[in-house]
């Protein structure tokens, strides 16, 4: 069109934003996180002596050399097998459990039960330093040490409380008489909270699954003491390529690509379920 | 269908009593309305009955069944809540269907029970969407249809309508009860709206704090309430209760108030032998429809109660008046072509000519009715 077009803005309206500075902040944000990450995976495709190399190399080949290291001589995929054997499980049962704890908590009076909520609670409250040596006899005790069992039951257990303290909330929000609406209409109270209860829930689940796999991925403290050579996951697996005076960088670089490329390619995977679930209760 | 027969129910929440001792039985087929003011027990009531509150005494029994403490699908009765009450995450389509899935039913039987309810309750065009994208007449109109789709013996329903519009109320009402009357079906209904019940009910039963007041037709609840709680309940604007004595001068008998004085028919009160027993205090209750407006010095005035005119509400086919008696506020409403004459000047001097019978005498103590309405006990005590 030729005509020039009016403003749409009144000519009484205050003048228009600026925020070019929003821009600049979130520039300098990106910038200070993205700057170590791109470190690490840049350190990952170096060889051995560019890695090494002081004052550090911008310039190289890029090689797969590293990677191809972790694999053959360290057994790399066993720890990643390992990994995910064990927080998928934990996910699992952490999670089924605690739907049916918080369900009970959010739904039902009994007596002490907001002690039994704060109870629940309060397991999270040490940090894992101050348990592990219990942990660790108790573990010993049952047979449990270097198996993956122990590590999903204890994992399971460690997550519990905060499954149940975040679905607690999501329950309390989703109105009572829903359910109750399904039980005039015939059904038992199982096939309610199946059919109308977790369908409603299941954004929230998500997304506190999503959490719990997190955290249990990248759980290290317990790992390290728990775990022998065929049952190591990750966490420690990463770690220990820091030890000594001489560390090989590149290895180290590569090793945290393993452990970070996966649970990365999966939160982007589920981001909007993940946020939906999130922002359940608070939209209303 | 069924009848509904409730014994001596109880409810307590702690040390509130949410229902005491309530007995009522609701005939097969019969439109019954709980009525009363927030908190007072109804849909606790309704709730023991649709088994979703377990009750702490009494007995529930649904065609002779006993049903007291049977778990809501082994009582086969539908409800209506007022909000909530849909699938959120199911279409309507499956919102009406979900009775017939619990129930096993096949496929096509579904499928034509659904489309039959959706037909009558003309929700069939928006069968496939979800909740979240009906109106607030359309949602409650599935919710209905959920209830109507399966043969239940008793229909609940907890204030259904109640947050519609207007308009949209006064349609759902004549809906409802058209509805009702079609299917011959055992009803519940909770409101604590009069209109609603007027106009609906077969019965009402008035509640107030978990007990009831009064059980009976919309007229007789109207016509003769059990006490002064009923009386000023029902009818809208409600009715003026006025404290005073009873006096009497030879044969004449007076009601002697602040600022005030009607005479009576001796006789009529002489029928009611509970006004003998008390002490001459009373409560006179009068409706405003029954109360003349006349200017002072007018035509027939004498025998009228003074008053100073506080405002005058003009609703096109009639005028209401608020006017001060003694220092009790008076409402009057009279047909607009009778008081065109009385127009402004609040503040001035009014007379209210109460129709001697039309009046209620209630105990001061308990409130119970004393004495009827003689025009309306006249009419005789067996409707
Ligand atoms: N779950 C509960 N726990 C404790 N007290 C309750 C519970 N449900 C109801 N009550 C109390 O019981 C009384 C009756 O409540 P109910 O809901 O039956 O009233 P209602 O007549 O339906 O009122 P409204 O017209 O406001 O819906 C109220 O005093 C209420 O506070
Ligand atoms: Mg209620």
């Amino acid at each position: 069109m030729s005509m020039t077009q009016p403003l749409p803005v009144s000519p009484s309206a205050p003048p228009r934003e600026r925020n070019w500075w929003v821009y600049v902040i979130l520039l300098l944000v990106s910038f200070v996180a993205l700057v170590p990450i791109v470190w690490i995976v840049l350190t990952a495709l170096m060889d051995r002596a560019v890695a090494q190399s002081v004052p550090p190399q911008w310039i190289f080949t890029p090689t797969l050399e590293a990677f191809e290291t972790l694999l053959t001589r360290y057994d790399m995929l066993l720890y990643m097998r390992n990994s995910a054997i064990v927080s998928v499980s934990a996910t699992f049962f952490s999670v089924v459990l605690g739907m049916f704890c918080a369900y009970a908590l959010a739904r039902y009076e009994f007596p002490g039960k907001n002690d039994v909520a704060f109870w629940i609670l309060s397991n999270r409250m040490l940090p894992p330093v101050a348990v592990i040596l219990p942990i660790f006899m108790f573990f010993q005790t049952f047979k449990l040490l270097d198996s993956l069992v122990g590590l999903i039951l204890l994992y399971t257990g460690m997550q519990l409380p905060f499954v149940v303290w975040m679905l607690k909330g999501f329950f309390e929000d989703i109105p009572r008489q829903i359910e109750e609406s399904a039980l005039v209409d015939g059904d038992t109270w199982f096939g309610a909270f199946r059919r109308v209860t977790l369908p409603l829930m299941a954004p929230s689940i998500t997304a506190t699954a999503i959490f719990v796999l997190i955290l249990s991925w990248n759980e290290y403290a317990f790992a390290v003491f728990l775990t022998g050579a065929q049952t190591r996951t990750l966490p420690p697996a990463v770690a220990s390529f820091i030890g000594g005076s001489d560390i090989q960088w590149n290895l180290l670089g590569a090793a945290c690509v393993f452990i970070t490329l996966p649970i990365l390619l999966f939160v982007v995977a589920v981001q909007r379920q993940f946020v939906r679930g999130l922002s359940m209760g608070m939209m209303k | 269908m069924g009848q509904v027969a409730v014994t001596d129910l109880n409810k307590r929440f702690g040390s509130v009593a949410a229902v005491a001792d309530v007995n009522f039985t609701v005939e097969d087929g019969e439109f019954l309305f709980l009525l009363g003011p927030s908190g007072c027990g109804k849909t606790t009531t309704l709730r023991m009955v649709a088994g979703l509150e377990m009750p702490s005494g009494g007995r529930i029994a649904i065609d002779s069944r006993d049903v007291t403490y049977l778990r809501p699908r082994d009582r086969n009765v539908g409800m209506v809540f007022e909000r909530y009450g849909l699938y959120n995450h199911l279409s309507v389509f499956e919102n009406i269907a979900y009775p017939l899935r619990v129930r096993r039913m096949s496929r096509q039987e579904i499928r034509s029970r659904v489309s039959a309810v959706a037909e009558r309750l003309q929700i069939a065009d928006v069968l496939d969407r979800r909740p979240g994208q009906l109106s607030g007449g359309q949602a409650q109109r599935v919710a209905i249809g959920r209830m109507l789709v399966r043969q239940a013996d008793v229909f609940l329903m907890d204030e259904p309508i109640s947050h519609l519009d207007a308009k949209l109320r006064a349609a759902m009402r004549i809906e409802l009860k058209h509805l009702q009357r079609e299917l011959k079906a055992t009803t519940i209904y909770v409101s604590h709206d009069q209109l609603e019940a007027m106009t609906m009910a077969d019965r009402i039963l008035i509640m107030r704090d978990g007990t009831i007041q009064q059980f009976d037709t919309p007229k007789a609840v109207f016509d003769r309430p059990a006490n002064e709680f009923v009386a000023t309940f029902i009818g809208e604007p409600h009715m003026n209760v006025l404290d005073c004595r009873l006096t009497t001068e030879g044969a004449r008998a007076f009601l002697q108030g602040d600022g005030f004085r009607i005479e009576v028919d001796p006789d009529w009160l002489a029928r009611s032998g509970d006004l003998q027993r008390s002490d001459g205090a009373v409560r006179l209750g009068i409706r405003p429809e029954h109360i003349g407006v006349a200017l002072p010095g007018e035509a027939g005035a004498e025998g009228a109660v003074e008053a100073t005119l506080l405002t005058i509400e003009t609703m096109g086919h009639q005028n209401a008046f608020a006017g001060d008696v003694g220092g009790t506020i008076v409402l009057a409403r009279a047909a607009a072509y009778e008081t065109r004459h009385i127009d402004g000047g609040e503040g001035r001097p009014i007379l209210f000519r109460f129709d001697p019978r039309r009046i209620y005498l209630f105990d001061p103590r308990d409130g119970r009715t004393l004495a009827q309405a003689a025009a309306v006990s006249g009419e005789g005590r067996a409707a």
